[in-house]
């Protein structure tokens, strides 16, 4: 018999929606997961035993009387640990915020509670989602290897199994990053998709809230469920929430498909990930889409314009914490915080500049070449030892592994598009990797039918993580 | 200890970064002061960086609410 937590997200919901299992059956089965793995993954900030139990028999109740209000109705979802929860300790991985109760939710949770989502437990995250991860959080794949972050407990979590999908924020690849070392599909959306509202800000001009999950389908329905218009923020966008799963299986038959390949596919992109991103091209090529070469030289200036903004604003946001409380900060989040401040206004706006121009270049590119979407790999490498982060890589690239994991992330959050990792492989040691497709802003449901043509061809998504497995 | 940029003969004083950092009111040590003398170094390198392009007439337009027509 299939455990209940081998289902993904969408078989799960099917099920519940068929009488097939019950809500708290879900909840209960994620919790024998967290039992079995936690002491090992860490992947939990706080696990909301009781009151997942609770929710779920409130869900049960109401399905049973015919008031099923969607597809996340009844289904566990975790929560990272910089989103506010309402009167559930949200301290995003610093003891700057320890014991901090929030007397609101954050506009995703709130709209996924709405959707009848049940809260199963807070995900760890590094510090402020920009330091430390102390004790670290270990990846199911490989205990000794970095399991991605700053979501770090969200990747690992649906990876163990302990929750069918989870909430990540991403300032320049924090859901992207672990989505691939954790052989998920993860969701930046376009800038202001999802509201920021009541998220814990690393910096307020990147951040997104995005979902991370094993299947397409899966990621489309919690993008759904969390995504609106919040009038409390500023950045968020008024656009109505299609039905990303509308068009899912349409096919790409037709599609335009970009490939830069000067920088996305430099020197320092290993082999065995070339080669597979080379075959996802080569099948979508296969699957009728048209795979058009661009050039993006404006790429080369977007780690430095990113660091430089990040730097600027979250400096700003903990300007008054960190006179406050400079000695509850671990040392790696202070010396960032300080950086900021010490960085003239000048350069701020430089940065925002080569934003600006990189945004006007990727968008042109869209536009002239007709695109539907671009691909390149997630990241140039698969993840790295624990102790070897910020060594230089073992295979004698002159980049660290913290440097190489974001080097093909960054530029999506500076031109706030859509963008998608998507698993395509698993190494030689075991250790999975994906592709990411980039769409224009607000189509997210063309990234995602593009991204399903692939998936419904392939079974990365079936594979199991096998540290955990004898556990 | 000064920290000098590999293009050129510039250098930062710890001891700079240590004053202007408490004077902003920053509680930090002069272990930090040089660290992040180090780091600030490694940014001003990394701004250079912008001028292989022309930024000149370029308007610093930060995404504060992306619009649909952005495409």
């Amino acid at each position: 018999m299939t455990e209940l937590t081998d289902l993904s997200l969408s078989e799960a919901s099917d099920m519940l929606g068929a009488g097939e299992v019950s809500s708290l059956e879900l909840v209960e089965a994620n919790l024998r997961a967290i039992e079995k793995t936690e002491p090992v993954v860490q992947a939990y900030a706080k696990i909301l035993a009781d009151e997942a139990r609770a929710a779920a028999k409130r869900a049960d109740a109401e399905i049973a009387a015919g008031d099923r209000r969607g597809p996340l109705h009844g289904i566990p979802i975790g929560i990272k640990d910089n989103i506010y929860t309402e009167g559930i300790v949200t301290e995003s991985g610093s003891q700057v915020m320890t014991g901090f109760l929030p007397d609101y939710d954050a506009t995703c949770v709130a709209n996924l509670k709405q959707a009848g989502a049940v809260l199963i437990g807070k995900l760890r995250c590094h510090e402020f989602a920009l330091g430390s991860n102390e004790p670290p959080t270990r990846s199911p794949w490989n205990l000794d290897c970095y399991p991605g972050g700053s979501s770090i407990g969200s990747g690992a979590a649906v990876t163990s199994r302990s929750s069918f999908g989870a909430l990540g924020t991403d300032t320049g690849g924090s859901i992207r990053v672990p989505s691939s070392i954790n052989n998920l599909v993860g969701m930046k959306a376009s800038f202001g998709r999802v509201s920021i509202y009541g998220v814990v800000p690393v910096a307020w001009s990147l951040d997104n809230v995005g979902p991370m999950t094993r299947k397409v389908r899966d990621n489309a329905l919690l993008l759904a469920g969390m995504a609106g218009y919040e009038p409390k923020d500023p950045t968020s966008a008024k656009q109505p929430v299609p039905d990303f799963c509308a068009e899912l299986e349409a096919g790409v038959a037709g599609a335009r498909i970009g490939v830069e390949r000067d920088y996305f596919f430099y020197d320092g992109l290993q082999e065995e990930i070339r080669a597979s991103v080379e075959a996802v091209i080569a099948e979508y090529q296969r699957l009728g889409a048209e795979i058009i070469e661009i050039s993006l030289p404006e790429l080369e200036i977007t780690q430095d314009a990113l660091f430089t903004i990040v730097l600027a604003e979250c400096s700003t946001y903990h300007r008054k914490l960190i006179r406050q409380h400079s000695e509850k900060y671990d040392p790696s989040t202070r010396a960032i915080v300080q950086l900021g401040e010490l960085i003239p206004a000048t350069h701020y706006l430089a940065a925002q500049q080569a934003r600006s121009l990189y945004r006007t270049a990727i968008n042109k590119a869209f536009s002239e070449q007709r695109l539907d979407a671009m691909l390149w790999p997630t990241m140039p490498i698969a993840t790295a030892p624990l102790d070897q982060l910020y060594a230089l890589r073992a295979d004698g690239y002159p980049e660290t592994p913290v440097s190489s994991m974001c080097h093909h992330t960054f530029n999506a959050n500076l031109a706030g598009l859509p963008a998608l990792s998507v698993p395509c492989g698993i190494n030689s040691e075991g250790l999975p990797f994906g592709f990411q497709l980039t769409g224009r802003a607000f189509d997210e449901a063309t990234v995602y039918r593009i991204a399903y043509a692939y998936e419904r061809e392939h079974d990365w998504h079936l594979c199991k993580a096998e540290a955990i497995e004898d556990l | 200890m000064s920290y000098g940029r590999a293009s050129s003969d510039e250098v930062l004083e710890p001891g700079i970064v240590l004053a202007l950092a408490n004077k902003m009111g920053l509680s930090i040590s002069p272990e930090e002061a040089e660290t992040l003398t180090a780091l600030l170094m490694n940014h001003l390198a990394a701004v250079d960086s912008f001028d292989a392009f022309d930024l000149q007439d370029v308007v610093p337009t930060p995404i504060f609410r992306l619009e649909a027509s952005d495409d």
